[in-house]
């Protein structure tokens, strides 16, 4: 039963990193490339480590992991955005006619 | 189900780093960077899983703090064009 569960979270978490790696080739402009790719990205990272912690239950294997989690939602988002403001302010600015998407 | 998901997520990663080489701007490699980065994250606690050996989760924790910090870097590096 518990594995039952723990493959479920892990097929959701592949279904949100396809997407993920999907929504980086299909957007053109690199503004809402960066929103996509990184923010699906963790929540992928998210649900898989669910899928782990809940496959070992209480654990000091899943206390490590959580520590990860702790982590990576703490510093992606503020990786990401230093990657943006560095566009941004490198002078990377879109040009206003190509609104495709 | 766990070595499947191990061949999926490396076949992904090679596919994300097609996006670094491609990249128009440098911020594009730097995305992809992060994104084949955190990926490979993930591929260190599914061996850890598959091996059962708790001691690859310390590696996964500094890998991706040390992952984490050289793209700050990089990016401050880049906007101001090498006059930090």
């Amino acid at each position: 039963m518990k594995i039952l569960i723990s493959n479920i979270f892990i097929i959701i978490s592949l279904v949100f990193i396809t997407l993920g790696v999907f929504g980086v080739f299909r957007y053109k402009n690199f503004y809402s490339r960066i929103l996509i790719a990184s923010y699906i990205d963790t929540a992928g990272f998210l649900f898989m480590m669910a899928g782990i912690i809940i496959r070992f239950g209480v654990s000091w294997f899943s206390a490590k992991i959580l520590l990860i989690v702790v982590i990576v939602v703490l510093i992606n988002p503020v990786v990401t955005h230093s990657i943006g403001r560095s566009a941004y302010h490198g002078g990377y600015r879109i040009d206003k006619e190509d609104n495709s998407d | 189900m766990i070595e499947i998901t191990a061949y999926i997520i490396s076949f992904l990663v090679m596919i994300t780093a097609i996006r670094i080489i491609i990249g128009p701007t440098i911020w594009d490699r730097l995305l992809g960077y992060n994104l084949v980065m955190s990926k490979i994250l993930m591929l260190i606690v599914l061996f850890s899983v598959i091996f059962e050996k708790s001691y690859l989760l310390d590696i996964a924790i500094t890998y991706s703090l040390i992952g984490f910090i050289s793209t700050l870097f990089i990016a401050k590096f880049v906007k101001d064009r090498g006059k930090i």
